[in-house]
């Protein structure tokens, strides 16, 4: 059999993991200014959703990028291998873009969080007792304030299952695009 | 069998009990209060690839899971992926059926949602478990089928 060769994969996973983590954290932004300026349960259910179809695909087109690159024939595990740090590059670069942004825009996290807990109160869906529960949680979270561990803590949680849905595609892609 | 393979299998059909056991939530380890349902580790966990909305979420001990049905059902199909595999024999792992079943159950799933939010069809969290299903385990199927 002949031995299948592992080119230099970090060109396909910077380039796919930035430009998500740069459309992920426009698409964010914008849904929550969209939340800020109407506070509704619809537009953290879209976020939602945005955030999860979206960014499981940056593993597919790393792998996509780095088959057509070489023109060779990957292995799954090194499909997952590149989708899981194609996740890893769009969790700490989504952060550091939105860092940057809350830098610029310095009250967008208290507005923020305002409007969940408005759109919290205004919908009809949560029984009155979860939607309590959601309120104060909130309201502790903005009191406690951002820390540096628990951004690191949020990043790491954040990973877990974003690198594990990446893997996924990035498996996925490797036996899409086999020739 | 590919040796590499099958610890790759394995490892996503483990990946997938984890999530399963975690997806549950705290209910699984009998909380009962809506407080530690939101501030748990589990719904903490999958913050970032779920809407976690309550009424879309299975119920354990009173309080929702840590993911909605859809999720839920898309955890377990990819659990019953490695089964369902071992079952199927190998000269029917054909990969351009495994893709084209997992591109029609993703348009299915669309058309779910775009009909649900048009007001046209009330999707309920048993439908909304089956789609996720189907999801994991076509999405198991195309991954792994590679004749």
């Amino acid at each position: 059999m002949e031995p299948i060769k592992h080119e230099n994969y970090w060109n396909a996973v910077l380039k796919w993991g930035l430009i998500f983590a740069a459309a992920d954290t426009f698409l964010t932004l914008v849904v929550n200014i969209l939340l800020i300026k109407s506070p509704s349960l619809m537009a953290l259910f879209f976020s939602g959703i945005i955030v999860c179809l979206f960014i499981a695909f940056g593993g597919l087109f790393a792998v996509r990028q780095h088959v057509s690159d070489y023109n060779l024939n990957i292995t799954i595990g090194r499909g997952a291998l590149i989708g899981f740090l194609t996740a890893c590059i769009i969790v700490v670069g989504s952060q550091v873009f939105s860092e940057i942004y809350f830098l610029i825009d310095s009250t967008f996290l208290q507005r923020l969080t305002e409007a969940q807990i408005a759109a919290y109160e205004n919908s009809e869906f949560i029984p009155a007792e979860t939607r309590q529960a959601m309120i104060d949680a909130t309201y502790t979270q903005m009191q406690e304030g951002r820390s540096f561990l628990g951004i690191i803590w949020g990043m790491l949680g954040g990973l877990v299952f974003t690198g594990a849905l990446n893997a996924l595609t990035g498996m996925l892609a490797a036996n899409i695009y086999k020739k | 069998m590919d040796s590499t393979n099958l610890y790759l299998k394995l490892a996503v059909f483990l990946g997938a009990v984890a999530s399963v056991i975690i997806a549950t939530g705290p209910g699984l380890s009998g909380a009962t209060d809506m407080m530690d349902w939101f501030t748990s580790w589990q719904r903490f966990l999958f913050n970032g690839t779920c809407h976690q909305l309550p009424d879309r979420s299975y119920l354990v001990s009173g309080i929702p899971m840590a993911v909605c049905s859809r999720c839920y059902g898309f955890y377990w199909g990819l659990l019953s992926g490695l089964p369902l595999i071992l079952l199927i024999p190998s000269r029917f792992h054909l990969k351009k059926p495994a893709l084209l079943f997992l591109a029609a159950v993703v348009m299915f799933i669309t058309a779910d949602f775009a009909i649900t939010m048009a007001g046209l069809w009330q999707n309920t969290l048993t439908s909304r478990f089956i789609t996720g299903m189907l999801l994991g385990s076509s999405l198991y199927a195309a991954i792994f089928f590679n004749r």
